[in-house]
């Protein structure tokens, strides 16, 4: 294997798991017509969500998450900036196409505005007719749905007879009925017991395993930020922060367990597990060249390196060998001196990156940090 | 099958909770029943005073030519009746005397300090030998109404206004007591509460004060034309006009109807406030049911706004509230008939007036009623564009 194939690489907070299915860059939007009550809502807002993903957004209210809602499910007109959703770009259709495009989304509501007219099942036959007049496929997918949902008993009960979470169920195999590989919910659990809004997301949890559907979810509800893959908070029309929550419990976890981190405080580990990169190599590539600048520090996630010096003879040396939790590259940036060895992935390894400003940034911050690198640096020479 | 595979959204709108069903069917019959009551009443006001001109008995009819509503009196010489006799093809021409502001009825059976103001009732009068009308009630009695003073009363005659309607009793008209020896039906209208037929002898001395009888029944009211019978109507109708000098007309019987229909209906003031009266029974029933089909948009406002949020489109929803409106139209129509059928027979048995439910008055109002639902429903369409499925998020 050569060094010459692209690492993948990865930052934490931006994609994960696939291509995105939400990719928004530098929105704005304002609301009011005229210039004196035009107030702007959405400042500069950048988000990328992979596939399979469940985004749960927090912020007070008024912070613009409901209003990015909106401009992501197609109903409202993008004003600046660019918004791409399952892979339409949402600020070059018409309005005509934005209402054909909302079929393709689950829209799950506060409030579940079934009709009371309605059986649970004609509401959401409503959905289904909107896309099929297979009478056959409506029905299955309906009793499907809302089978789904644990309604299979009340399928001919009206929203007068079920209970709040009942019907907050029944909107949800609406929003489902048509397979949706991307849900927009809004509080969908506000108006739930904690058993019943843990079935809701706890479905939404099996969509996302299960079809690789993609959630949204806008809460203030914390007893489901559990599910969570990313949680994205908001505040003033501005994304405040975006976390991937996973990756970053196991960077945290995993750095934890490094004797470098191991005196560090939570909130100074999860600075810096935030501003860590992922990256994976195939084995045999180089991962650092003797003699090159320093850019970079390195934590070993997975895979074994071997760590060879080159002293001015054509024979190679091997120096060390490095494994989990094990890191290099870090002398380069302390001192300033180039490379000082050669570093060979020997299996396929990931590895945890951080680039030198935010290395430097964060021995800055955190003097037992440095302390313990340079103790390290010290025992290496 | 494709259509039943859909759910009927707007007519589980309308149905699906029965007592704001049963008020909203309720109201719209209700406007149902006004229009049918107004188109009635505008009919009846036609239909009623052509009674009497359809029961007379003969195809042609002479009048003054001054003459141009039944009830108002305008008379012309007996002499022409008896030039039109002379004109090939006539058989008879009846001289018929009207009175009816002269004509003062008392029941005199009510103790004089009880009795309310005389009433005026309409006097026809014809020779008891001629038959006049085409009535076998009032032909049996030719030998009787000879008796002067003997006269017969339509059954349909207003008790409220002349006291017990019934043979055998005597009541005082125009100050004389006369003998009612029969009943007769025709109906009353809205110029006439009642109708009395004696005989013109009769006629003559009761309203011809001083004048002998010949004299005063020299001025005749109107003339009814019998024809031979091989005679030809038309042919008939066209040599009197020609051989009759200008002071009166000849009218077929079908003109005259229809001329004394267009007096009432367009000429009275009567006949302008029912027609003005259908006018509002359309415009209160639009308003009812514009009342029901926008508080129906507006309740299901945020259902509207989800369905738009999943992708329905402004038609599909302007297709869901017409679709309801004409639903209504047909609940309400049904019931609004039924009941105007029930109201008709009342005032026709009671008041005597003509309510016919003709196939063509309901398909009027049945026409009317859709286009009040439509209407409403268009008027109802400017809210389901307020339906802003952005606002459901809020």
């Amino acid at each position: 294997m050569s060094s010459a194939i692209p690492a993948r690489r990865t930052r934490s907070s931006k994609l994960r798991k696939g291509p995105a299915v939400i990719r928004i860059a530098e929105l704005n939007h304002w609301y009011g017509d005229n210039a004196e009550t035009r107030k702007q809502v959405l400042f500069e807002n950048e988000l990328q969500v992979a596939k399979g993903e469940i985004v749960i957004m927090t912020g007070p209210s008024g912070s613009g998450k409901t209003t990015l809602l909106t401009l992501l499910g197609a109903l409202r007109t993008v004003q600046e900036g660019e918004v791409e959703v399952l892979g339409r770009s949402l600020h070059e259709l018409r309005v005509k196409d934005l209402v054909e495009f909302r079929r393709e989304i689950g829209f799950i509501f506060q409030a579940h505005n079934l009709f009371g007219s309605l059986t649970a099942l004609q509401n959401v036959r409503m959905a289904l007719e909107m896309k099929s007049t297979d009478r056959g496929y409506i029905n299955e997918r309906a009793v499907e749905a809302l089978t789904a949902v644990g309604l299979e008993q009340r399928i001919y009960y009206k929203p007068a007879r079920l209970s709040g979470g009942q019907k907050q169920r029944v909107a949800i195999a609406r929003a489902l009925a048509n397979r949706p590989r991307l849900i927009l919910a809004d509080e969908p659990t506000a108006a739930l017991d904690e058993e019943s809004g843990r079935k809701v997301v706890n479905l939404l949890k099996k969509l996302s395993q299960e079809e690789g559907c993609t959630s949204l979810i806008v809460t203030h509800d914390n007893r489901i930020l559990d599910v969570a893959d990313r949680i994205v908070s908001m505040a003033n029309g501005r994304i405040k922060s975006n976390v991937l929550v996973q990756e970053e419990i196991e960077i945290c976890e995993f750095l934890k367990q490094c004797e470098v981190f191991s005196h560090l405080t939570t909130s100074t580990l999860t600075n810096i597990a935030e501003e860590m990169e992922q990256e994976t190599h195939s084995a045999g590539a180089v991962l650092i060249r003797q003699g090159d600048e320093g850019d970079k520090f390195y934590l070993i996630k997975r895979g074994v390196v071997d760590v060879i010096v080159n002293r001015d003879r054509p024979e190679e040396a091997k120096l060390a060998t490095l494994t989990k939790g094990q890191f290099f590259g870090e002398t380069a940036l302390l001192t300033g001196a180039p490379r000082n060895a050669t570093v060979i992935a020997v299996q396929d390894v990931d590895l945890y990156t951080l680039d030198k400003p935010r290395f430097n940034s964060a021995i800055a911050s955190s003097e037992p940090f440095r302390k313990e690198l340079e103790k390290i640096l010290f025992q290496r020479q | 099958m494709l259509i039943f595979s859909r759910v009927p959204l707007p007519w589980l709108n309308l149905t699906h909770d029965k007592w704001r069903l049963f008020f909203r069917v309720m109201g719209t019959a209700f406007a149902v029943l006004l229009l049918f009551v107004e188109l009635g009443f505008w009919n009846a006001l036609q239909e009623a005073p052509v009674q009497l001109i359809q029961q007379f008995n003969g195809p042609l009819i002479i009048v003054s030519q001054a003459h141009y509503a039944l009830n108002i009196k305008e008379t012309f010489p007996r002499r022409r009746l008896i030039q039109a006799r002379a004109v090939a093809g006539v058989q008879h021409a009846f001289p018929v005397y009207f009175e009816r502001p002269a004509a003062l009825w008392k029941d005199t059976s009510v103790p004089e300090d009880q009795r309310t103001a005389s009433q005026p009732i309409r006097v026809i009068a014809f020779h008891p030998d001629e038959p006049v009308l085409n009535n076998d009630e009032v032909n049996q009695y030719h030998t009787a109404l000879r008796v002067p003073y003997n006269i017969l009363l339509d059954r349909k005659s207003k008790e409220k206004n002349y006291g017990q309607i019934q043979a055998g009793i005597d009541r005082e008209l125009a100050g004389y007591t006369v003998y009612v020896v029969g009943l007769f039906t025709l109906g009353t209208d809205f110029a006439n509460d009642g109708n009395a037929i004696m005989s013109a002898e009769t006629y003559a001395r009761l309203f011809g004060g001083s004048l002998p009888s010949d004299t005063v029944l020299e001025m005749v009211d109107m003339g009814v034309v019998q024809i031979a019978e091989n005679a030809d109507v038309q042919t008939v109708y066209r040599s009197l006009q020609q051989v009759l000098p200008k002071d009166v007309r000849v009218f077929t019987k079908e003109e005259f109807v229809k001329r004394e229909k267009a007096y009432w209906g367009k000429t009275t003031p009567m006949g302008f406030i029912f027609f003005l009266g259908m006018c509002v029974g359309f415009i209160v029933g639009a308003v009812i049911c514009y009342q029901i089909i926008s508080a129906d948009v507006s309740g299901y406002l945020p259902q509207f706004a989800t369905l738009k949020a999943m992708g329905y489109s402004d038609a599909f929803l302007n297709g869901v509230v017409l679709r309801e409106a004409l639903w209504l139209a047909v609940l309400g129509f049904v019931p609004g008939w039924g009941l105007s059928w029930l109201l008709y027979r009342r005032l026709t048995q009671d008041i005597g007036l003509p309510m016919h439910m003709t196939v063509s008055s309901v398909l009027l109002v049945a026409f009317f009623t859709i286009l009040m639902c439509v209407v409403s429903g268009l008027l109802a369409l400017s809210k389901v564009r307020t339906a802003d499925p952005a606002e459901v998020f809020a």
